[in-house]
């Protein structure tokens, strides 16, 4: 077995309304995988199934080779999860919290978690209820990283951190996983850390449309023009164009994977002037919006 | 594990538990200074008759004390995981999730236990000095419904905590009333030592105690988790 994740068919939805049509996914093992996509896409149903806690109502879901739904004591050992908002036993001190999970992992490495406490800086007898969000990450990053996991499912693992303990927590996550060729599946909201981190990109849409590319081939792929907008008629979107956005300065941004030529020729065929048009550098955050919509 | 779950178990009890402990050591001094005040200011026939062929009891005011440390153990030891979603800290433990659930239900239980065997020790040893046997037999009799409804909001509350749906949770909120309710209804000293009413009281203590893991292995692939 070569995936770390495997997804054939996944279909679920709440009520009518569908949230994934038949998904499927591979995550080899190794990779560092992030999941994008806007509010209400289904990413959190998606981590929601592969954490387990939420049965598909069609389709697999396999991790490490088990139903996701389904895993033994053995396989939940190798499996590291962050749940959003980085949840802990806040009734716990730092070193209570320590000693129980010890006794659950065989290969519990306590150097890992108490180099992380002794840069926190707080005393053991901490009560973790009385740490402020980036603190308690800290928390739960030290004791994800003791359990020494192969697969990291990360849940928007950047909620409620300021700038310094995102970066702090990114850094330590970049080198933690490089060390032993772990895997890591990841949903976050701050696009920019993906690309301190991320090897792949699974980008959800509305309606279920999925794209899972490698980080510099969306990167590379994916591009944005800008023509000037006369507030009559916009670019509409079609085989060459992907996505159209109006911007402010009087002009429009549109996004495709085709090459300029391409591009040049499809906004000819919609009869729109090429005079103005030029390429816009883009951050991964600008390819994000451009990709997913802005509304 | 199992003594890791145990002591997790520890750790959200232990302060409910000394609270506890503290309120059910006053109410037991307050039923037996109350029952050696009324041994100096009467006759002991009078209170003899009033004992055995009224079914007065002494230490009524326990009767409420029970069920309510039930609820508060239950709240203690389940709030701080049902928070948040925080259940799901204990669902992806390597152990099964019917092993996390059966620690949890049993340690409390032991608890509530442990606060039960006090109120029957203190209320035997303080009738002992003024009753013969047969009427401390019947007083313990008459403490076992009391302490059966504490157990039965113990397990109530556990289901309403862990009953992922709402109409379910009412359903739960019911069943435990109705439960507490039929165990307290004022009856005989010793109505419940009969082989009928002892076998009523456990099936709805086991029926509560089954219903908290249905109610786990129900929310369990929801999404829910609390």
């Amino acid at each position: 077995m070569t995936n770390a994740i495997e997804i054939r068919g996944l279909c679920h939805s709440f009520g009518t309304r569908p949230i994934h049509r038949s998904l499927d996914l591979d995550v080899g093992r190794g990779r560092i995988v992030g999941l994008l996509g806007k509010n209400g896409v289904g990413k959190t149903t998606l981590m929601n199934i592969l954490m387990g806690f939420l049965r598909p109502q069609a389709g697999q879901c396999t991790i490490m080779g088990e139903p996701s739904h389904h895993l033994s004591p053995h396989t939940k050992r190798r499996i590291g999860l962050l749940f959003e908002g980085h949840l802990a036993y806040d009734f716990m001190t730092i070193t209570q919290i320590e000693r129980f999970y010890a006794r659950f992992y065989l290969d519990w490495n306590p150097a890992r978690f108490f180099d992380l406490m002794e840069r926190l800086g707080l005393p053991g007898s901490h009560r973790i209820r009385h740490m402020s969000e980036g603190q308690r990450s800290q928390v739960v990053l030290g004791l994800l990283f003791a359990q020494e996991p192969d697969l990291l499912l990360l849940d928007d693992y950047a909620m409620g951190l300021d700038a310094g303990y995102r970066r702090l927590f990114v850094d330590y996550l970049a080198d933690f996983v490089r060390d032993k060729n772990r895997t890591v599946f990841m949903t976050s909201h701050v696009i920019e850390d993906m690309e301190r981190i991320a090897d792949d990109l699974v980008l959800l849409r509305a309606g279920g449309d999925v794209r899972h590319t490698t980080l510099k081939g969306f990167r590379d792929s994916f591009h944005c023009y800008s023509l000037p907008y006369d507030g009559q008629s916009l670019p509409v979107a079609d085989s060459v164009i992907f996505n159209v956005e109006r911007t402010a300065g009087g002009r429009c941004e549109i996004f495709t994977f085709a090459s300029e030529q391409e591009l040049v020729a499809a906004l000819r065929r919609q009869g729109f002037s090429l005079d103005g048009l030029r390429r816009e550098s883009m951050s991964l955050e600008d390819a994000f919006i451009g990709y997913t919509g802005r509304y | 594990m199992l003594l890791a779950l145990v002591w997790k178990e520890w750790l959200k009890l232990r302060p409910a538990f000394f609270v506890l402990l503290a309120v059910h050591v006053a109410m037991n001094v307050w039923a037996a200074a109350g029952l050696r005040s009324l041994f100096s200011g009467a006759h002991p026939e009078v209170l003899w008759y009033q004992t055995i062929i009224l079914g007065n009891i002494h230490f009524d005011m326990l009767r409420h004390v029970p069920w309510i440390s039930g609820l508060i153990l239950a709240g203690a030891q389940h709030l701080p995981e049902i928070r948040d979603k925080r259940l799901r800290l204990t669902l992806h433990l390597p152990v099964r999730a019917e092993t996390a659930m059966a620690c949890s239900l049993g340690f409390g239980a032991c608890v509530f236990f442990l606060l039960a065997m006090l109120d029957g020790a203190v209320i035997a040893a303080t009738d002992s000095a003024h009753y013969p046997a047969e009427i401390v037999a019947i007083h313990l009799w008459a403490l076992l419904p009391m302490e059966a409804a504490g157990l039965a909001a113990y397990f109530g509350a556990t289901v309403v905590f862990f009953e992922p749906s709402t109409s379910r949770r009412l359903h739960a909120l019911l069943l435990t009333i109705t439960a507490v309710a039929m165990i307290l209804v004022p009856a005989r000293p010793g109505a419940w030592s009969s082989p009928g009413a002892l076998a009523l009281g456990l099936f709805l203590l086991t029926a509560l105690a089954m219903a908290t893991f249905l109610a786990m292995a129900h929310q369990r692939l929801t999404g829910k988790n609390q």
